[in-house]
């Protein structure tokens, strides 16, 4: 019957899982920790996490061994590595607002930094992986967790977003679920260079089947990377959310989600369906419409910005759409570059977070509440309008050098239509941007109490501010040496 | 006979039941077991199809994806829970404090 | 004084920053310090100067995105030197004449902010470093707009940015494009200006480019359909920044086509010399009949201001030394008198609260040299003869008389109109009885306002007498620039369009 089978050690290559492990562990060892000893405390559990995650970075920056591991199941190639470093930054970054003046119960908790560790692991799952499983257990893990700390945050509106985020994540499962089984069924396999490959042998493929495998599949990452027409929970999901936590989905999930449409469409791509390729089109181009019109109506920061990151999203696909390998690499830039400057955005709306809602029933950062903060606070004014004219794309802020780069790929891809929306684009999405600055700037204060608006900055969170505005504003300095790293490792992976 | 094309069809339409659960459903209990139903859908295909492939992966999926379905319904549960305990309904239409 | 153009430029936005630091109540003289040295800096520039070098000297380059091929590039040539003058002077004049106190801190750190945007603009030489600055010039001036102007300042603010802002997006695909096909050309990423200058392009390439660029600056100057942002600009900008918009930000525009539209897509510029001389012509008159219709002195200046960006382009398009140079020479001009007459209604708006004409009359009475500037003012705006108007409206006009005389002689009526409108408003203001109380007691100018006054009079009388030291350089400079456009041209016609242009005794 069954044959003994003997693997060496080497062949399982189990270095390229150690990264992952490291958190694994880590989360393992807080849990345990907290079960000992209650006398951990924020800060003891946020710097311990920290240092897990810097473990991990080192890790994942220092692993230059075979790309293939444990039976083929993990891939670490290069974009794998550049996203788990996107991802590892933006998760300690995030995890230092934890450090704030007021008291949150869900950062006294000791779970909460251990599902943290988890959520990033599964993260890295997605991204380190061209196994349909690897991936689901991934974002399953990630989305969980997710869940989870959402609704830690303890308030009605958290538990909404949670429980509506839930039935979203559940739904995208299943969509995910059964567009790996069309794949499976038409292929025979659940590996996707093993996918695209049969595809392109088996001639008499149904073509209607291969289209409803994408469209499963796109509605299932739709979901993460909130693409139209599966965007609708963002803006709720990121009001009842706190500001770090939203600051953070902003970014970090869909640069994993990022990473497997990438792996995935992009190989179906290749294949010259006219109607896949079509789809993307107007996919892409309804994103960044859809996103940027709404956001324009908002009347909260949190929900703009919300709807700005589909636009962005949106900007994003577009990559993906082109393919070509400047057009990849773009993409890894132009997150890195809106990962700061949005980290900088939600850490002001961070700081400025206060018990009650004292401008807007619902809302806890409408735009009024920031009416004439030039006066009463201007240097943090100072430092949101340049996030603000940086998410805009004006110029030499960090964003615009992301867009730049797109475009241009965009044009030189001759997706020349493509590039006049995506330019048409940013000219509309500097409306909603500049509100908020001329809120800032141009009106008058309501009130001149100073302290409403730094009730919850500590130290640590003006430290993150800086970090993040000065990126913002000298990133032409050193786009040169990223971008040098970025093509490297993308065309070393072949994308 | 029963042959790979009758499992196909079944898990397709376990899959439109379920489908249709969650878009109707009011009630979240009823709307988590339609995401079950999904799920399980999916299995039927997975098993199926790997046995006609004779390929081990397509059981291997199914095995996970029971796995994660538990889960899934274990933090589910759990939000529900908390959603009752500060609202006394788990009614769609009580999650409407954020629209728009 | 290898590195004397990146002082020139960044000199005022790092004097800005540390103006962060000066307490307010010596911050204004601080700003003034900072603009007086930035001008010398730049009259440095120009003793620097080497009037032999017709083409970019003093050129400083290196790599700054070297996948991307963007540079650091800076040079100056005959065409931007007395622009980049022009920008730091007009700020220092601007900044003499300052009277804002509210928030003027922010004011100071905001104008410096805007000066090194301005200066960078006309010396930038890397097409994406020339984008960068013309982007971020919008928002130092959305802020002085926005923050200091008259009741619906946000409105206008937003107006401005919204409309320079979505024009420039396009400019930036055609940048790209540029780039793109740069690089498939001679395999290296390139956006130096200069090495553009060296690619042929096909032509219905050349008549989409053409058209991207063409919004862009259009929008900026403003040409005839884009032109609503800017009397609205102008309404509730404060004093200041009407100075500054109206004296440099609207070169910025022309200058766009000086250095990019006419060299890098000759036959399409020679292609549509004809429809944009016709807009440029209906500009003039246009701008000229509703300058005569306005209440409001502000705005007749301003629409004055649009009637004279009409003769700038008609200049420009002439495609010939004579007008070109005169519509370089003129955008000087023009930004030294509009500059000028900006000021004067803050003036007299700071007096009396109003920039109605019928609120005034016989103000000649009651301020005497104030009546007088105001006067040579409107002499130079006008055109007369030995003063600095004269000399640009004249040689863009002769220009383009080689090109076609009936829209010559249209858009010099367009002149006599200009005439009718500024006489008017001086009759109004100025002359008759003393009948309104409030302008009894009126001052005459105050030593602030005579420190930005006299070197703007002395200036338009002396280069009106005798602009050979300006009108040099940029004729040689220009020159230069034919030359190339004559290499590049490749339909028959335009060449002999262009031939035609540039000899004695063409014309019909």
């Amino acid at each position: 019957m069954l044959e003994p089978i003997s693997i060496s050690l080497q062949a399982l290559n189990l270095p390229s899982l150690l990264p992952v492990g490291i958190l694994i562990v880590g989360a393992i060892f807080i849990i345990v920790l907290d079960l000992v000893t209650k006398s951990g405390s924020k800060s003891f559990y946020t710097m311990l996490s920290i240092l897990f995650i810097l473990l991990d970075l080192g890790v994942v920056i220092g692993y230059y061994g075979e790309a293939r591991g444990m039976f083929d199941l993990v891939l670490v190639d290069g974009i794998a590595k550049i996203s788990q470093i996107i991802v590892l930054v933006t998760s300690a970054f995030f995890l230092l607002l934890a450090m704030s003046q007021r008291r949150f119960q869900e950062f006294s908790m000791a779970e909460f930094y251990a599902l943290f560790l988890f959520m990033i692991a599964g993260f890295q799952f997605m991204t380190i992986s061209d196994n349909l499983i690897l991936i689901f257990v991934g974002l399953e893990t990630a989305s969980l967790s997710l869940y989870t700390m959402i609704a830690m945050h303890n308030r009605k509106k958290a538990f909404e977003a949670a429980i509506k985020y839930f039935t979203m994540g559940a739904l995208a499962a299943g969509f995910y679920t059964m567009g790996s089984l069309l794949f499976y069924a038409l292929t025979g396999s659940i590996e996707i260079h093993e996918i695209a490959n049969r595809v392109i042998l088996n001639d008499n493929l149904s073509v209607v089947a291969l289209i409803a495998a994408t469209i499963f599949m796109i509605g299932a990452l739709g979901f993460k990377i909130s693409i139209v027409p599966f965007h609708t929970w963002t803006p709720d999901i990121y009001e009842g959310s706190s500001a770090a936590l939203a600051g953070y989905m902003s970014i970090v999930p869909k640069i994993a989600g990022f990473v497997v449409a990438m792996r995935l469409f992009e190989a179906l791509l290749n294949l010259n369906v006219l109607w896949i390729e079509n789809m993307f089109y107007i996919l892409v181009i309804a994103t960044m419409t859809v996103g940027n019109i709404t956001a324009l109506v908002q009347e909260d920061v949190k929900r703009m910005l919300a709807y700005s990151s589909i636009a962005h999203a949106g900007f994003v696909l577009s990559a993906i759409l082109i393919g070509t390998s400047e057009a990849n690499s773009g993409l890894f830039l132009y997150w890195i570059l809106f990962m700061f400057t949005n980290l900088g955005a939600f850490t002001v709306l961070w700081m400025t977070r206060h018990k009650k809602n004292l401008w807007d029933e619902r809302y806890q950062h409408p735009f009024v509440k920031f009416k004439g903060l030039a006066k009463i606070n201007p240097f943090m004014a100072t430092m949101m309008a340049f996030f603000m004219f940086s998410l805009a794309g004006v110029p030499p802020l960090s964003v615009f050098w992301g867009k730049l780069y797109l475009i241009s790929a965009a044009v030189n891809a001759g997706f020349i239509y493509l590039a006049i929306f995506m330019a048409l684009n940013s000219a509309i999405a500097v409306y909603y941007y500049m509100k908020l600055v001329i809120f800032m700037f141009l009106m008058e204060p309501a009130s001149e109490e100073k302290a409403i608006f730094t009730t919850n900055a500590t130290p640590v969170l003006k430290v993150v501010l800086a970090v993040a505005v000065a990126f913002t504003i000298f990133a032409s300095l050193f786009i040169d040496k990223i971008l040098a790293f970025i093509i490297y490792h993308v065309t070393m992976s072949g994308f | 006979m029963i042959g790979l094309a009758h499992y196909l069809v079944l898990s397709g339409i376990l899959f439109s039941i379920g489908l249709f659960g969650v878009m109707k459903r009011k009630n979240l209990l009823m709307l988590f077991f339609s995401t079950e139903i999904l799920l399980n859908a999916v299995n039927i295909g997975f098993v199926a199809v790997g046995r006609f492939y004779g390929d081990m992966s397509g059981q291997i999926f199914a095995f996970f994806i029971i796995a994660v379905a538990a889960s899934e319904v274990a933090v589910g549960l759990g939000l529900i829970v908390l959603w009752y305990k500060r609202t006394g309904s788990i009614d769609l239409d009580s999650l409407q404090m954020m629209k728009g | 004084m290898d590195y004397i153009l990146s002082l020139v430029v960044f000199f005022p936005i790092v004097a800005g920053s540390f103006a962060f630091l000066v307490d307010a109540k010596s911050v204004r003289v601080f700003g003034i310090a900072v603009a007086i040295i930035e001008f010398f800096l730049s009259i440095v520039l120009w003793l620097g100067f080497d009037y032999g070098i017709d083409g970019m000297q003093m050129v400083e380059h290196f790599s700054l995105i070297s996948q991307f091929g963007m540079s650091y590039y800076l040079a100056v040539d005959g065409i931007s030197l007395f622009l980049v003058i022009l920008s730091t002077f007009m700020t220092m004049v601007a900044l003499f004449a300052l009277s804002i106190e509210k928030d003027i801190k922010n004011l100071i750190i905001a104008v410096l902010f805007l000066e090194t945007t301005m200066v960078g603009v006309f010396l930038s030489l890397d097409i994406i470093l020339f984008y960068l600055f013309w982007e971020a010039s919008l928002v130092p001036m959305l802020y002085i707009i926005g923050a200091w102007g008259s009741e619906r300042r946000i409105y206008a603010a937003i107006k401005f940015f919204l409309y320079t802002f979505a024009g420039s997006v396009l400019m930036l695909v055609g940048i790209l494009y540029m780039g793109h096909l740069y690089y498939e050309t001679t395999g290296i990423w390139s956006f130096a200006i200069t090495d553009w200058y060296q690619m042929v392009l096909p032509f219905n390439l050349q008549l989409w480019l053409f058209g991207a660029f063409f919004l862009a600056f259009a929008i900026k100057v403003p040409m005839f359909p884009f032109h609503t942002w800017l009397p609205y600009a102008h309404g509730q900008a404060p004093t200041i920044g009407s100075v500054l918009l109206a004296a440099v930000m609207l070169k910025m525009g022309t200058y766009g086509f000086v250095r990019f539209s006419l060299p890098l897509f000759p036959d399409a510029s020679i292609y549509f010399m004809i429809p944009i001389a016709i807009i440029a012509t209906v500009m003039v008159i246009y701008a000229a009949m509703v300058a005569y219709a306005q209440e409001d002195m502000k705005q007749v200046i301003a629409y004055s201001s649009i009637s004279h960006m009409g003769v700038i382009i008609l200049g420009t398009f002439a495609m010939n030394t004579e007008g070109i140079s005169g519509s370089i020479f003129m955008m000087i001009s023009h930004g030294i008198v509009s500059g000028a007459l900006f000021m004067l209604v803050g003036v007299i708006y700071e007096r009396r609260h109003t920039k109605m004409m019928r609120e005034f009359g016989g103000l000649a009475s009651v301020m005497p040299s104030f009546a007088t500037i105001y006067a040579i003012m409107l002499m130079g705006s006008v055109g007369l003869p030995l003063t600095i108007g004269f000399i640009g409206e004249f040689l863009s006009l002769m220009g383009f008389y080689r090109i076609d005389w009936i829209i010559t002689m249209i858009a010099g009526t367009g002149i006599i109109l200009g005439a009718v409108y500024m006489l008017s408003l001086y009759k109004r203001s100025f002359f008759g009885p003393l009948v309104n109380d409030e302008n009894k007691k009126l001052k005459d100018l105050n030593f602030k306002e005579y420190s930005a006054l006299i070197p703007l009079v002395f200036l338009v009388i002396l280069l009106g007498i005798y602009p050979k030291p300006v009108l040099d350089p940029i004729s040689s400079s220009v020159k230069n620039m034919i030359r190339i456009m004559d290499k590049k041209v490749i339909n028959k016609e335009s060449k002999e369009i262009l031939y035609k242009a540039n000899s004695i005794g063409g014309g019909r």
